[in-house]
């Protein structure tokens, strides 16, 4: 075949559906031109005198039938609420955004990029198209961007990235076009504009190649992608991204440079952190000035901004139900204990119940007070809340981010110390005990499976391996293991309880009489018996 | 890709309108030159009807002779073949002068009886009411109404082969007078008590539409008759929209009492009710 045939070939198999309209359509022409040429000139002449006319009345009906079409699949279903939000009624400056310094550092440094985009060409230089924000939920991410737009002063786009997903398909792709579309307008007008897509991952997470499913997402992602690509140095349009997942449930392709060009990582606030945060919330209600900040920050670790800003709010509400004028440091614990623990339940239980449960909640406290190298007790309680009928609250006394062997055996300990507590003083043992098993056993598996912590000397990460394909001796001698840790952990803890039977009663007896017990009289009863609380891991 | 695309679009556009202005420009050629004009009625009663015409063209009117084997049967009803024949023959004239580029404004059938009687039927018809009645702008019986019609007799005929189309070119206000009188001698003969004839004439140099009663008169003339004439000649002449007149005289021949009225002054005739008149007493 000659090369002119194979390209006329290959032109008809590309644009076949056009070459058959055209030829329909010439047909019909040809076939109507013959009609009218045997026609009369009066009937040829009333033809085409209403031809204009019905050319008009397809045109309408056909742009109405368009509309409709348009209106119905890309229109109303593509319809998104895009939350436009104007930066000088966000006013939120990166002054409000406190405790996570580092993000704010990062946001400030593209911020002045965007502002000095002019110079940063003039030296050759390209503009970031795209910030992802990664960190836990209430971390900040969304003020952060706020704050951005506020300091930025251009336009801001907020929309979540489930808002992309439909179940028609080209729906999801539809609105990706149709926000950048309208941010290009913005930034036309405005000179730039953010768009901020939170819960990215519901639209980026990593793309399935496979026959069915996922068919909608991929084809959202690749017109994000699309539309990263097509954001020029000239649209002035800047991208941020919030998740709360790993980066590696994000598409390679989102995280490539010229897309995501900057990552943001968003930690929990540390003790300065949130003593800031505190401070910072505090100000815009009234409270006791003698509230020690530092000390609620250090009973606030792991909180992220927005439970401290909960926190605080919840405090107001206290204050406000005890006739309080002033927020102390009691309604700020109390609303603390209210979010961490739940609220009370009232509940009628038999008086054997709840002195099981005293005895129970007593064989935590002791071995956290005298074992556990990284927590001290915050707070015991024999009040229901949350489906539990009482409970130990532990702090950590400072924030670690690895835990040793020493802190997970101590861990399983305290989690076996109620129900060692049931068996010394009843001879029996209670339901109460099965959510502290669970516990217990996942983190006794975790140390021999995952991490190996062991004591047989098997180490490495057993879950990686297909159960299939593990040995049923291996998955034995492992599965012995994680039973011999329990069982020792157990022994140690029988024999502490047992040593220290007078402090058990004595706890059990408090909270039978005072129900709940704070931590400067749990620290004040332990002090009576000249006990100290077990050294914090490494000193 | 975006401009290539609008310019894509916009040469599909150019050559379609191209394409339909060549269509349009083919089809406002006209299918009967005037030059043929005649000939092409008498071709086409001739393929379409099998009928055999004479047709001449005289000033704005077409005039189109049916010769007939018979017409008029013993009770002077029209027969029915030659009903079937004057009827193709009309649809034939209407077709052939809509697809004319030639100007003309009435056509007249003549269909007579060139073998005993040598009565002649006489239509005219104005094409406009044509158009309007195709158009259903008119009703039917409107429409019926409009047409003139008369019977003659023309002894000629029986000895001339080809007829002659001595006829008087019909012109707009003569055919108005004429169909005011046709509609007016209608109403007036299936009235009881005023039976009488009226005959329509236009005068072209007083602008003058002319009604004459030519038959015995009775008394009352002007309160009664006057007003009844005046009346539908205000209703013809407005439905036509025809202007170019100075006035309208009626006149009774026998007393020699006329009337005149002029143009201006016909519309107080508009609401007049004919058959409150019709119903009064004639003495």
């Amino acid at each position: 075949m000659n090369w002119w045939l194979r390209k006329i070939k290959i032109f008809m198999e590309d644009h076949w559906i056009v070459i058959v309209i055209i030829l329909v359509a010439g047909v019909l022409m040809v076939l109507s031109a013959i009609g009218m040429s045997k026609l009369e000139s009066y009937a040829r002449i009333t033809a085409l005198a209403n031809m204009p006319l019905w050319i008009l009345v397809m045109l309408i009906s056909g742009a109405i039938t368009a509309f409709i079409y348009v209106s119905v699949m890309f229109g109303y279903m593509g319809k998104m609420k895009q939350q436009r939000i104007d930066p000088n009624k966000v006013n939120v400056k990166f002054s409000d955004v406190i405790g996570i310094d580092q993000a704010v550092e990062e946001a400030r440094e593209v911020t002045q990029l965007l502002l000095d985009r002019t110079k940063l060409k003039e030296m050759g230089g390209q503009f970031i198209k795209g910030i992802l924000m990664v960190g836990p939920p209430g971390c900040g991410k969304t003020y952060l961007a706020k704050a951005i737009a506020t300091e930025t002063g251009v336009p801001f786009l907020s929309m979540s990235g489930s808002e992309f997903v439909e179940m028609f398909v080209g729906v999801g792709a539809s609105r990706v076009r149709k926000m950048f579309n309208k941010a290009r307008r913005l930034a036309y007008s405005h000179g730039g504009c953010i768009i901020f897509i939170d819960e990215i991952d519901a639209v980026g997470r990593v793309r399935a190649f496979s026959f069915g499913g996922g068919q909608e997402t991929n084809n959202t992602l690749n017109q994000l992608l699309v539309e990263l690509d097509g954001v020029t140095d000239i649209a002035n349009i800047v991208v941020i991204g919030a998740t709360n997942a790993a980066e590696d449930h994000l598409d390679p392709a989102l995280l490539r440079p010229g897309r995501f060009d900057r990552k943001i990582y968003f930690n929990l606030p540390d003790i300065e952190g949130r003593e800031k945060i505190f401070r910072y919330y505090l100000a815009k209600v009234k409270y006791d000035p003698n509230i020690d900040l530092g000390r609620l920050s250090r009973s606030a670790v792991g909180k992220t901004p927005a439970e401290i800003e909960n926190i605080v709010r919840e405090s107001t509400l206290i204050a406000m139900r005890n006739k309080k004028t002033l927020i102390s440091h009691k309604e700020l614990s109390e609303a603390m204990e209210r979010i961490e623990l739940g609220l009370k339940h009232r509940i009628k239980m038999p008086a054997l119940d709840k002195e099981m449960t005293a005895y129970h909640e007593s064989g935590h406290l002791i071995v956290t007070y005298l074992l556990h190298p990284y927590d001290d007790v915050f707070k015991a309680s024999i009040i229901p809340r949350k489906g539990s009928l009482g409970v130990v609250h532990p702090r950590p006394r400072d924030e670690w981010q690895h835990r040793s062997v020493e802190g997970y055996l101590a861990d399983i300990k305290v989690c076996l110390a109620g129900f060692a507590a049931e068996r010394i003083q009843y001879g029996t043992s209670t339901s109460g005990v099965s959510a502290d098993f669970k516990q217990a056993m996942s983190i006794a598996c975790f140390m021999v499976w995952k991490v190996g912590m062991g004591i047989s000397g098997y180490i490495g990460d057993y879950t990686v391996i297909p159960p299939e394909q593990l040995s049923d001796m291996v998955k034995q001698r492992l599965n012995d293991e994680t039973n011999q840790i329990l069982q020792k952990a157990l022994v140690e803890v029988e024999d502490l309880l047992r040593k220290e039977k007078v402090l058990l009663e004595r706890f059990a007896n408090e909270l039978l009489a005072k129900e709940e017990l704070e931590y400067d009289e749990i620290e004040g009863i332990f002090k009576e018996y000249g006990k100290k609380s077990a050294p914090t891991f490494g000193s | 890709m975006e401009k290539n695309r609008h310019r894509h679009l916009v040469r599909s556009a150019i050559f379609f309108i191209t394409l339909i202005c060549l269509l349009s420009n083919n089809g406002c050629a006209p299918t009967y030159p005037k030059e043929r004009l005649a000939q092409s009625v008498e071709d086409v009663c001739k393929k379409e009807y099998n009928v055999d015409v004479q047709a001449k063209v005289i000033g704005k009117m077409i005039v189109v002779f049916i010769p007939l084997q018979e017409l008029f049967d013993e009770k002077l009803d029209i027969l029915p073949e030659a009903v079937e024949k004057i009827e193709n023959v009309i649809l034939t004239t209407s077709r052939v002068l809509f697809s004319t580029d030639a100007k003309v404004d009435f056509y007249m059938i003549i269909a007579a009886d060139i073998k005993i009687t040598s009565a002649e039927l006489v239509l005219v018809r104005y094409l406009d009411d044509v158009y309007k009645f195709m158009h259903g702008w008119i009703k039917r019986d409107d429409y019926r109404q409009r047409v003139l019609w008369r019977v003659n007799f023309n002894p000629k005929l029986l000895q001339e082969l080809e007829f002659d189309f001595e006829v008087k070119e019909m012109i707009l206000p003569n055919f108005l007078a004429e169909q005011i009188a046709q509609r007016l001698n209608v109403i007036l003969e299936s009235s009881v008590v005023y039976k009488l004839k009226v005959k329509g004439d236009y005068d072209t140099e007083k602008q003058q539409f002319k009604f004459s009663l030519i038959a015995p008169v009775p008394p009352r003339f002007e309160k009664i008759y006057v007003p009844i004439i005046l009346n539908q000649a205000q209703k013809i002449i407005s439905e036509y929209k025809f202007n170019d007149y100075a006035e309208v005289a009626v006149q009774n021949q026998l007393l020699r009492n006329k009337v005149v009225i002029a143009k201006e002054k016909l519309i107080e005739y508009r609401n007049v009710n004919i058959d409150n008149l019709l119903t009064l007493p004639a003495y």
